[in-house]
């Protein structure tokens, strides 16, 4: 397969592009769903193509097939020049740069390939899971699902680099609906790691099921919030996601030179309190496997925000060019018929010192906020509002963690909430998804986000009065 | 069309030969142009994606496999792989059949034959107009991010019952944000559509809507917590509607337990001006089809008359189970659970079609003039994270403006309106528009609600 990529970048090149690339991915998934103690689907999922990207006048030009004839291949080299050429029309006048040659291979540790593991043995896991979670007759529905994929990703430049990088992911997810005194409410959450098989054989799935049966029971039950700003703790599982939307969308490159976010402009501009960092990093334990972008840009560990100070934005090659700056490997690509764009990997925030306790001491009247069963979030980078859901949360009075409260959204000013972040804590949980990831332009990407718990001084919940 | 037929005819008859005692074939073909773009052509794309997905039933065990490959050994690959997890699967008791009734519904307007043959080249030379169009505006403006897309889908069904089935549809979508800069303030607007033809898309009128509203929202704040009315703009209540019915008023998620509407059939759910019906053949509708995503025709299904609950949305499965017809509602939209959207990754559930709120008699200016205070939203984001299931909405506010004594006034964003939609549609709706607009497969008009929380500074 190097060899076909080898030949269309060399395509490309005579065709008159100044820069191109071509990416091969390979996409083998398995899934099993139980619904209320009985097997609803069981599949597997194949998939395979390959894109080229052309740089041609400062312009880019993509075209994908999954047809791996040669024939159809080269048909979408000079497609993509096509597009290139028509597209000078109002030229981004985009540069990537030089870059030393790189070859490499670097792949997801397993123990068991997932695919190795008969049907019988994942539905077994899958059934007993499932029906740990039917704990009364207060759960109207739980809804299991056991996935493991493969995404094996080769790319080819004309500058001569080779990189093939394999990931590996394994999960399971719960969903739990209870009703009660006639309403409802549902809780759902997931746990999957960069892994073979044996993450789904060594875990008590029975436990976590029914952890979140029990989850449900209670929230059913909870009162809403009320609504209004208030001081919080935001949890590990949530906070990743509170950075994720009210931060690091704003970082991306693309945003930035584009002018539409309102973190335009203002670097080495002091954004929140001293003990703020956040870190974008390609490989840490719990969060997904980036090793390399879609562009062949090493991903390492990128410093966006030291100690309140704005430090660093995400960059393609391209944007790093227009800024100035080093690519930072954030150029990722949904899967071979998509472009790659700017993207987070894992985003996370440092730990500092504080216990859960010492963060809720000075809370007179606010709330603690959850991750588990929240749902995602959105942000207008442009406008700066940023909004994400909750998972049932408790409320805090006078410094004590009380009652729980059913979760809700919630949503804050880019600029404004990190300001108001006064304490971090000394844990740090970071955790990704087989299931989910972030949309942007119509692509999904698979981050993983985290960091300590954190006492943010002001933010918006929706509730009822 | 005819290859895709005989390959899903190869597959069909290679999974009988492996021991399937039924077996299915969906096979789609994807043809799509996209561009994006700021003040200049950001990127361009075509890319095509054929795949094949096999459902295969060895005594009434279902199995399921995929393939993006449709060369023989793709297809025979996806096959075998669905016989072999049927013979690993439970049996299903209530598995009925594939279906067995065949044809397909009169649907008008689901292809375009002018779009089909768009290229990129004219994505372009649209583009740049729209560029221009915003920049020659007013100083202050930028298009600040933009996209527009076309598309051919071809689909066929082949099914051991002798079903063999194929469509083709066309569709357009444009997307626009437009940023307003003046003296260090920011504002930004959205507009967008998604039609089944290129040339239903009404681009320079939305783009100077979002010109417009994207100067003013230049001084847009939160407000402080209160409680007013909120009239939502129509394409952003079509996509409320989005959230709040499509996985729970289908069939699967009421014979589940996961919906809010089990034991409602026949009772009074919404207001007396509340109707909806799921429209499977409306002309040009964004999911018209003369067959589902399992070879049923789509038809006309009332789904709320005069705020009583008519009828869920049903496949062949779910169907079968409360012993009537499918109402033709099996679809294979949607993001699979690895982010896989390509239809023949996904076996058919039941989902709404075009989902129509039906119009009321008000203009959308008379709505705003008979409000004495209140708050009319334009656009949002996070709506989609509602609780279809506790009925609770939450819409943090991006472009909104007050109302007055029946006029607009200041504009408002970063604020969190609240509620719970069941209340909303059965008591507090008290006027609906007749400014029909679509978000996708959805259409509303636009609404006033009574009142609602407003959760702000």
């Amino acid at each position: 397969m190097e060899d076909v990529l080898a030949k269309l970048v060399d395509e490309a090149r005579r065709l008159g592009a100044s820069y191109s690339e071509a990416r091969f991915q390979e996409i083998a998934t398995s899934a099993i769903t139980v619904e209320n103690g009985l097997l609803k689907t069981c599949e597997s999922d194949s998939l395979r193509g390959i894109g080229v990207r052309v740089l041609l006048g400062g312009s880019w030009g993509y075209c994908s097939s999954s047809d791996l004839e040669l024939s159809q291949l080269r048909k979408i080299v000079r497609r993509a020049i096509k597009i290139a050429r028509s597209s000078r029309k109002r030229s981004l006048g985009a540069k990537v740069g030089t870059r030393r040659t790189i070859r490499d291979k670097a792949r997801v540790q397993t123990r068991i390939e997932p695919h190795q593991v008969p049907p019988e043995e994942k539905i077994r896991i899958g059934i007993e899971a499932n029906k740990a979670a039917m704990i009364s007759d207060t759960i109207k529905n739980a809804t299991t699902r056991l996935g493991t994929f493969t995404d094996r990703r080769l790319f080819v430049s004309s500058e001569g680099s080779n990189i093939e990088v394999q990931s590996s992911m394994a999960g399971l997810q719960q969903l739990s609906v209870a009703a009660s005194a006639g309403k409802m409410e549902r809780v759902s959450d997931g746990e999957s790691q960069c892994a073979g098989f044996e993450f789904i054989q060594e875990k008590d799935w029975t436990k976590f099921c029914r952890e979140m049966s029990e989850l449900a029971t209670k929230a059913v039950d909870a009162h809403m919030p009320a609504p209004g700003t208030f001081e919080v703790i935001a949890d590990p599982d949530l906070i990743g996601l509170i950075l994720h939307e009210a931060f690091g969308h704003a970082s991306e490159g693309d945003l930035v030179t584009t002018k539409e976010s309102v973190l335009q402009g203002k670097l080495e501009a002091a954004l929140a309190g001293p003990d703020v960092t956040i870190y974008d990093q390609g490989m840490i334990e719990g969060g997904y496997f980036v090793p390399y972008d879609d562009e062949g840009t090493p991903k390492s560990q990128t410093t966006i925000v030291e100690n309140g100070t704005l430090k660093g934005y995400l960059q393609s090659r391209q944007t790093a060019m227009e800024m100035h700056k080093e690519p930072t490997g954030n150029a990722r690509a949904m899967s071979f018929d998509n472009h790659p764009i700017v993207r987070q990997t894992n985003y996370y925030m440092k730990p500092r010192d504080y216990s859960l306790e010492e963060l809720a001491e000075d809370i007179e009247n606010g709330y603690y906020i959850k991750g588990r069963g929240a749902g995602g979030g959105q942000v207008d980078v442009g406008g700066g509002t940023f909004t994400f859901a909750v998972g049932p949360s408790f409320l805090i009075e006078k410094g004590e963690i009380g009652e729980m409260v059913r979760g809700t959204t919630v949503s804050g000013m880019v600029l404004e909430t990190l300001g108001t972040i006064d304490a971090v804590g000394k844990d740090l949980k970071i955790s990704t998804s087989a299931f989910g990831g972030c949309g942007k332009g119509g692509q999904m990407a698979r981050v993983g986000h985290g960091g300590p718990h954190v006492r943010i001084g002001k933010i918006t919940l929706g509730g009822q009065a | 069309m005819v290859q895709l037929l005989s390959l899903g005819e190869r597959a069909v008859k290679l999974a009988l030969k492996w021991g399937a005692t039924e077996a299915e074939a969906y096979l789609s073909r994807t043809v799509q142009n996209y561009l994006s773009f700021h003040e200049k052509i950001e990127s361009g794309k075509a890319s095509q994606l054929t795949g094949i997905g096999v459902r295969a039933v060895v005594d009434k065990k279902i199995g399921f496999a995929s393939s993006s490959s449709a060369e023989s050994k793709g297809i025979e690959n996806a096959a075998k792989t669905a016989v072999s997890i049927a013979k690993a699967s439970q049996a299903d008791p209530d598995w009925p059949s594939f279906p067995k009734r065949k044809g397909r519904a009169k649907a008008v307007g689901t292809f375009d034959k002018r779009t089909a043959e768009i290229e990129t080249d004219t994505l372009v030379r649209k583009a740049v107009e729209i560029i221009d169009f915003v920049l020659d505006r007013d100083s202050r403006l930028a298009p600040a991010r933009g996209s527009l897309t076309t598309g051919t889908v071809t689909c066929a069904i082949v099914n051991s019952h002798g079903s063999e089935l194929s469509k083709s549809g066309t569709y357009a979508a444009f997307s626009i944000r437009v940023k307003a800069e003046d003296a260090g303030k920011k504002g930004t607007s959205d507009e967008g559509w998604q039609a089944r033809s290129w040339r239903e898309i009404e681009f320079e009128k939305l783009t100077e809507d979002a010109s417009q509203r994207a100067i003013k929202m230049l001084d847009a704040s939160p407000i402080p917590n209160t409680k007013a009315s909120v009239i939502f703009a129509s394409d952003l209540f079509a996509q409320i509607l989005n959230v709040m019915f499509t996985r729970t008023i289908n069939a699967e998620a009421v014979q589940k337990g996961r919906s809010p509407w089990i034991g409602k059939i026949g009772q009074q759910i919404a207001h007396g001006n509340f109707d909806v019906v799921d429209d499977g053949t409306m002309k040009s509708g964004f999911m018209s089809w003369g067959f589902d995503d399992e070879g049923v025709p789509q038809q006309l299904t009332p789904v709320i008359q005069k705020g009583v609950l008519k009828s869920y949305l049903y496949d062949t499965y779910t169907g079968a189970k409360d012993k009537i017809a499918s109402t033709g509602n099996a679809t294979r939209r949607g993001m699979g659970m690895f982010g896989l959207a390509n239809p023949y990754t996904r076996t058919p559930t039941p989902a709404p079609t075009n989902f129509v709120l039906k119009p009321g008699d008000a203009e959308r200016d008379e709505m705003i003039e008979e409000t004495q205070e209140g708050l009319y939203v334009v656009t949002s984001i996070g709506e989609w994270l509602s609780n279809p299931m506790s009925g609770m909405l939450n819409a943090t506010v991006t472009n909104a403006f007050l109302v007055k004594n029946g006029e607009l006034s200041n504009p408002v964003k970063g604020v969190i309106v609240s509620g719970s939609f069941f209340d909303m549609i059965r008591n507090t709706i008290d006027l609906i528009a007749d400014d029909t607009r679509n978000a996708a497969n959805f259409y509303s008009p636009s609404v006033r609600v009574r009142e609602m929380s407003i959760a702000g500074r």
